[in-house]
This record gives structure tokens, sequence and C-alpha cells, in this order.
């Protein structure tokens, strides 16, 4: 093992246990954190609701009826995931679609009380994950992370598509 | 939307938008074939030598339940071979083939491209310090205790 060499690029150093072993690859760094979520959210919140279907949950609660452009980009999904997911959530029974009365085209989304219900059966839990994650971090690096996420994810969508 | 007064339960998604976007750029500029994890451990065996598995997967960053399918896979491209220990059977040691180093030379600066074109909007020091919070955020005694 070579703890000691040096990487130009994207260096962050993975440590567990004694060992230390250089990885120059920040999207390990990114998978693994989502990772952790994911186990994280099974262990804490729920093995049935993902923590995806919580976060159309916490805008259609937030915001009430919602068209699906909207959730869309609130839910940061693109748009066959989203209709993928709000099939799935309407043969749950946690919410509902239906066109719009005004703009055939518009399709709008609201919760049902069931799906009200498990929002709130699901947010104490929820937030108390998303603080786990970052539990190591003070609030000025908490904030200097969602700053700099923001930045890289916001460009980089723009140089992918 | 104010994308800095995102409520709490929303740092996830844009987790996920990030690494959506590092496999659409991997896609792209790196290959169809060879996925940045099965790069990554070509990566760790041509830089680190032959590694037990279970190391491995810690050196990777491997989710647990993900890398018997991935070994065998890669295995079966030719890039890697699996061996017993002989001094304790049970473990299985995983070594790069010929084949494997000459993908990793090939795919080696596209990867590296694209590490640096995801975060190409930070400047040096944002990038220093992503880097940092990312580093520690992933010691949290939570994480821990799930990876």
């Amino acid at each position: 093992m070579s703890g000691d060499r040096s990487y130009t690029i994207g260096q962050v150093t993975m440590k567990w246990g004694n060992m230390t072993a250089p990885v120059p690859y920040r999207s390990l760094a990114i998978r693994r954190a989502l990772q952790a979520h994911t186990a994280l959210w099974h262990e804490h919140v729920s093995s049935e609701t993902t923590s995806v279907q919580y976060g159309v949950l916490f805008f259609l609660n937030e915001h009430g009826e919602l068209g699906q452009r909207e959730l869309m980009d609130l839910a940061q999904l693109d748009k066959s995931s989203l209709a993928e997911l709000l099939r799935r959530m309407e043969s749950q029974g946690s919410v509902e679609t239906r066109r719009d009365a005004v703009d055939k085209r518009r399709k709008t989304v609201t919760l049902t009380d069931a799906g009200r219900e498990l929002f709130e059966q699901l947010r104490p839990a929820a937030l108390q994950v998303n603080e786990m994650l970052t539990g190591n971090l003070s609030d000025p690096e908490k904030q200097s992370l969602d700053r700099l996420l923001a930045k890289i994810v916001d460009d980089g969508e723009r140089a992918a598509s | 939307m104010d994308n800095t007064k995102l409520p709490p339960p929303y740092r996830t998604p844009r987790l996920r938008r990030l690494l959506h976007v590092h496999s659409t750029l991997w896609y792209e500029h790196v290959s169809t074939e060879i996925t940045s994890v099965q790069y990554v451990v070509l990566w760790c065996l041509h830089h680190h030598g032959d590694q037990p598995q279970q190391e491995l997967l810690s050196l990777a960053q491997i989710d647990k339940s993900s890398l018997a399918e991935l070994l065998r896979r890669m295995e079966q491209q030719g890039s890697i071979t699996t061996a017993r220990a002989p001094d304790d059977k049970r473990r299985k040691i995983v070594s790069i083939t010929e084949k494997g180093r000459r993908i990793h030379d090939e795919l080696s600066s596209g990867a590296d491209l694209v590490n640096d074109m995801m975060t190409s909007s930070l400047t040096a020091a944002e990038l220093k310090q992503f880097d940092a919070i990312l580093e520690k955020l992933l010691t949290s005694e939570a994480i821990r205790s799930v990876s």
C-alpha cells in the first residue's frame, strides 16, 4: 500500500481502520455517500417508501397541488423517472393525478389523505437520517457543501446535456 | 428556485443528480462498455497490486451486495482473475490480467478528464474545500456503521 503517494486530481483520501488508500476519483465518494444514505434510510425510516418517493410526498405536502413539470423541477427528477414513480405511488394510494380542467395537456398531482398520513409518519426519521449523513460537519461546512454541490450539479448538467 | 434554501430532506437528490451527470459524461467520453465502477476496480489492482476481495471492496468503495456480480462479469471480460489464497482457502485474491491493464491504460485519460469535467465549475480553492468536506462526511460514525 502506498499511502503517501500523491495524486493531482480529485484527491479524496479514503480511510478505514488504520489504512489509507487514495483513489483519485470523486465519483467513489459520492456513490458511497448515497449508498450510506440508502442504508440509513432503510434502517431508520422505511423499507417500503424510498427517499425519492418521500421527496415527492414532501413537496406535495408543502405546495398542495403541483403540475408534473413543477414537481419534476422541485424533486429533481427526469420525466420518465417521475412518470414511473407517480404510477407506483398512485397504485399505493398516496397520490392522485388528474388532467387540469383548463389546460388539458397539463397533468396535476395531489396528495391523498393516506399520502399525507404517510408523510407525517416518515418525516421525523427522514430528518434524522439527513442529519446523520452530515453529522460530522459543522453548520458552515454543511452550507458550503450545499453551495458547492449546487454549483457542480447545475453546471455539470449543462455540460452533459 | 433558490437552491441554497432547499429544506433539509433534500441533499440526496443533488448527490443523485451528480452521479447521473457523471454516468452521462462517462458514457460519452470514456466507455460504453466498461463502467466507472469496473474501471475503479482495475485502477485499484493496477496501482495497489493483487487484493483480497475484502480489501478490494473497501478500496474501491464497492457496495457489498454488488461485489460478487461485478467480479463475475469482469472475470468473464477477461480483465481480472480470482483465486483462493493458498494459506486461507476462504479468502479470494483478485488480480488484474494483461488485458485488464490494457483496458486501464486506454481509459485512464478519459476517466481523469471526466473527473475534472464534473467539477470544472469550481475554483481550485472550492474544489479543495469540496473534497475536504466529502472526506469528513464519509468518516462520520453513522456512515461507518453502514459501510
